[in-house]
């Protein structure tokens, strides 16, 4: 180390040859001053203090030392002042992962969801009608009339879903599908808890589900009969990117099945479910706006003869918003009732609101 | 910004929040900024690494663990970012840092009159903190620049405690040596720069 005499900088350490007693105090007034900074900086400056005067007589000049480092080092307590890359950060972070607009970020709870279904059902499917050479086992007679108060159509599906949200967990899957011949009350049938898990297989995730359905009719593997509460178990699985869920459940026939492939692209997304028939649908997630196929054909199995002979078929216009670069998919489907074939009508004298007739729009003229 | 505020923009902004994502990337960038300059010497390395960054952080963000602070992730990304970046590029000697470091005062923000004393300080300080060892200069301006405790720094950069203070305390004895060694050096900096200290 050169002399440092004379400058008034570092002047405490001394200069000429150093001796072996130099060196040692050197090294103790190092040690003193790396120590006091570490405190110093650490916001203990009392200990620092204290070790300055406990070792005055071993290492005078050592409160010098630290005052001198402390004015050297000062500059680097100045932050130099950084360019503004919010613009540049947030266009690439809106490149590689959209950002959202509020609507689409707005969270919509299961009950809101179950309200907005029941509403739209409603105004949209549900009327009294007056079951006219009903047979079986139908849910009109679970009521013993012949009157039920039954929504008539699939006309609202809403499917709301929250996959892989790190931040809501466990995240909820909705599925409300209020179709044909199943009573308003029955709005609430099915419904999905999706506890979001994680998979540690090359980034993907998966979710495991269990779905509960409940509603006023027969579950699948359950004894019961009409009205019966029943709860069908969806068993889930998912393996790496990919997860998927099968349930059955419901009288006649209801099974459901979805894949999903995760984050950060979905992946066209399936779903089956026979519900009062066969109800599928096939979701492509990306690009977006991804587009849903959804038809629902058939007659339930074992059920009315008379209500619905041939079933009505549905094509539903559909909005779904995905997200999948922020781990939250929503999607929803509303459906506008449009039917085709023989349905059932309201009875006399009973209130209804408009169906489209699909036969006669789609009828050569 | 306490940590109920950042935590609840950290949120939005894992929604798909745009507003609150700039709202975090306005309150840190300077602090990262100043890290990745300092230690990379760099500005247009430092802008890079700092658009990275956050742009990892932001896309990420889903996978923050609020147990731990913000920024203490944001550094460790923009750290691996930094390291990454240099294992891709290498062309970066000793004295290409201390000139980007002086383009970079010049260019970007400071604007600092040549004859500013203090500016003569900093540029001598960054010139001779560039000589340290990448380990040492990284555990300084953590330790002096962003006040971080040292097992906070431990953690950030994998070295055990008594490693991080070693390197510490004999990067201050170097830079000590060397910038006391400069000032007895006669010219025009020196002067400012013993004006300064005085």
């Amino acid at each position: 180390m050169k002399s440092r005499s004379g400058s008034g900088i570092g002047s405490g350490m001394g200069g000429g040859k150093p001796s072996k007693d130099d060196g040692r105090a050197h090294r103790i007034r190092d040690r003193l001053m790396n120590e006091c900074l570490d405190s110093i900086v650490g916001g203990d400056a009392g200990m620092a203090r204290a070790m300055l005067r406990a070792s005055g007589e071993v290492a005078p000049g050592a409160d010098r030392d630290v005052a001198e480092m402390r004015r050297l080092l000062k500059p680097l307590t100045k932050v130099a002042a950084a360019p503004d890359l919010a613009f540049r950060i947030l266009a690439e972070t809106h490149r590689r992962r959209p950002f959202l607009p509020s609507f689409a970020r707005h969270k919509i709870s299961v009950w809101r969801v179950a309200l907005a279904a029941s509403f739209l059902g409603l105004i949209t499917g549900g009327y009294l009608i007056s079951e006219s050479g009903g047979s079986g086992q139908g849910l009109g007679e679970g009521l013993g009339s012949e009157v039920a108060l039954a929504s008539v159509s699939p006309a609202v599906a809403i499917q709301s879903s929250v996959f892989e949200s790190a931040l809501v967990e466990p995240s909820i899957a909705v599925s409300l599908s209020p179709s044909l011949r199943r009573p308003l009350l029955a709005l609430g049938e099915a419904g999905s808890l999706t506890p979001a898990r994680r998979w540690g297989v090359s980034g993907g995730t998966g979710d495991s589900e269990v779905s509960v359905a409940g509603g006023e009719r027969n579950a699948g593997g359950m004894a019961s009969e009409d009205w019966g509460v029943g709860v069908g178990v969806g068993v889930g699985v998912g393996i790496g990117a990919i997860a998927s869920r099968v349930g059955a459940s419901s009288d006649g026939l209801e099974l459901g099945g979805s894949s999903m492939l995760g984050r950060p692209t979905s992946l066209p997304t399936s779903s089956l479910l026979w519900s009062d028939g066969a109800n599928t649908s096939l979701l492509k997630t990306n690009p977006l706006p991804a587009c849903l196929i959804d038809s629902h054909i058939g007659e339930r199995v074992g059920g009315r003869v008379g209500g619905r002979v041939g079933g009505p078929a549905f094509g539903r216009p559909v909005m779904r918003w995905v997200n999948p670069g922020f781990g939250t998919t929503f999607q929803g489907t509303f459906g506008i009732p449009a039917e085709r074939g023989f349905g059932p009508s309201a009875g006399p004298g009973l209130p209804s609101l408009p169906r489209l007739d699909l036969d006669s729009l789609l009828a050569p003229k | 910004m306490n940590k109920g505020q950042e935590l609840k923009l950290i949120r939005k902004a894992a929604g798909g929040d745009r507003d609150s994502a700039e709202q975090l990337v306005r309150a840190h960038q300077g602090s990262l900024y100043g890290y990745i300059l300092r230690i990379s010497g760099q500005p247009h390395t430092s802008e890079d690494v700092v658009q990275e960054a956050f742009v990892r952080v932001l896309t990420n963000l889903d996978r923050f663990d609020p147990r731990f602070r913000f920024s203490t992730w944001l550094f460790t990304i923009g750290r691996r970012v930094y390291f990454n970046m240099c294992e891709k590029k290498r062309p970066c000697s000793d004295s290409e840092r201390v000139d980007g470091w002086r383009d970079n005062r010049e260019a970007a923000t400071c604007r600092v009159d040549r004859d500013d004393t203090k500016a003569v300080c900093r540029d001598m300080l960054q010139a001779e903190l560039m000589r340290l060892p990448s380990d040492q200069r990284e555990v300084v301006v953590l330790f002096h620049q962003h006040e971080w405790p040292i097992s906070l720094i431990s953690e950030h950069t994998g070295m055990p405690v008594g490693t991080v203070k070693s390197h510490l305390h004999r990067a201050r004895l170097r830079l000590r040596e060397w910038i006391l060694h400069r000032v007895e050096t006669p010219g025009v900096e020196t002067l400012k720069f013993q004006e300064a200290w005085r």
